[in-house]
């Protein structure tokens, strides 16, 4: 398994930038920010390669806490340090702060309008489609390593075909993949 | 119980669930319901139910039902208790091991760390496409809003919003 080496990103983005740009995709990010961010920082800014997102992500998943706070914290804190980091989680939870507090107020009037309700299932149904979408890119960037391949399949089916605990999977999966992958760096698998 | 009682309440119970939620607020969810509802009586089924919808109408972090939980019962000054010791433990700690992770960057221990788990966090993130699609899509033509979006994110650059727009007019108006 390759791990590409961690580049400098060409300009690194200012604190307002990170500001700014985790409240953008918060405050569109329907269906969980995510797919959002991932678009934000490999597809649009150019921040992160693929890899690196996946790294990132990674680093994300394995700490406690929503993932898309530890991203913002990870992002913020490798480009501008503390305030960055600060700047990335406070631009992230701004707006749908102030959003759900909002909807929460109007709640009872509006919930039983006619077509409400079909226009958030539609729009649920479309933002899957974003998780779908980034689940590909992000199994495309593994394509030509089989074994890596074969532990994402593993835990495609645990956690998503049966259903596992995801602690419990994740602590027996987790520690296998990690030995094998010692066993080929120390093998000097390229 | 005074209001100080509150604020104190809520921050303790959400600080303790931050540091549980591995995986993000899903894991938690249970206990989250438990402690609104049954230990501290906070509100009833129906609230909890109805707080938990419009956390996942809005857009942004699916764990926003943590702030609504704390403006329902007591205010915005509540909800911004109970979304501060929500985040600030979990913040605290990816920030200390995000700096150790790039110090170690060249150590073995990292590199096999993170050569192992990318593919566990690969499959994960496949997963839960896999069973937001289950529990979201429960139609044929439904899924044509998935399906379409995926599509336009993985072969075009358009905005990600349009797709999103489009499958809201159309749900709008009944033709899912």
């Amino acid at each position: 398994m390759t791990v590409p080496p961690e580049r400098p990103v060409p300009e690194p983005p200012s604190v307002a930038t990170l500001f700014t740009s985790f409240f953008g995709v918060s405050a569109m990010g329907f269906g969980g920010v995510i797919p959002w961010a991932r678009w934000m920082v490999v597809e649009r800014k150019g921040w992160l390669t693929p890899h690196e997102f996946n790294e990132v992500m990674t680093l994300s998943q394995m700490l406690p806490g929503g993932n898309i706070v530890n991203m913002a914290v990870i992002l913020g804190h490798r480009y501008q340090g503390l305030p960055g980091a600060l700047a990335s989680v406070f631009g992230l939870v701004a707006a749908p702060f102030g959003i759900v507090i909002v909807m929460a107020m109007v709640y009872d009037r509006i919930r039983d309008f006619e077509g409400v309700g079909a226009t958030l299932e539609a729009v649920s149904a479309a933002a899957v489609g974003l998780i779908v979408a980034m689940a590909l890119k992000m199994l495309s960037t593994l394509k030509e390593e089989p074994a890596a391949l074969a532990i994402a399949a593993i835990s495609f089916t645990g956690i998503g075909l049966l259903r596992l605990p995801l602690i419990s999977t994740l602590f027996v999966l987790g520690p296998l993949s990690v030995a094998f992958a010692w066993y080929r760096i120390a093998k000097g698998a390229p | 119980m005074n209001d100080d009682n509150q604020y104190g309440a809520l921050a303790r119970e959400f600080a303790i669930l931050s540091v549980l939620a591995f995986g993000g607020i899903n894991t938690v969810l249970p206990e989250v319901h438990r402690q609104a509802v049954d230990v501290h009586g906070w509100m009833d089924d129906r609230v909890f139910a109805d707080l938990f919808a419009i956390a996942q109408a809005a857009p942004g972090p699916n764990f926003m039902i943590i702030a609504l939980i704390g403006w329902h019962v007591a205010g915005l000054l509540g909800a911004v208790v109970t979304m501060g010791a929500f985040l600030a433990p979990t913040v605290t700690l990816a920030y200390v091991v995000s700096g150790a992770w790039q110090r170690f960057r060249e150590a073995r221990w990292r590199k096999a760390m993170q050569a192992g788990m990318i593919p566990v966090t690969v499959g994960l993130v496949a997963a839960s496409a896999y069973v937001l699609f289950t529990s979201t899509v429960d139609r044929p033509l439904l899924s044509i809003a998935t399906f379409g979006t995926a599509a336009v994110a993985l072969f075009t650059k358009i905005h990600p919003l349009i797709p999103l727009g489009v499958a809201g007019v159309l749900g709008y108006f009944g033709w899912f």
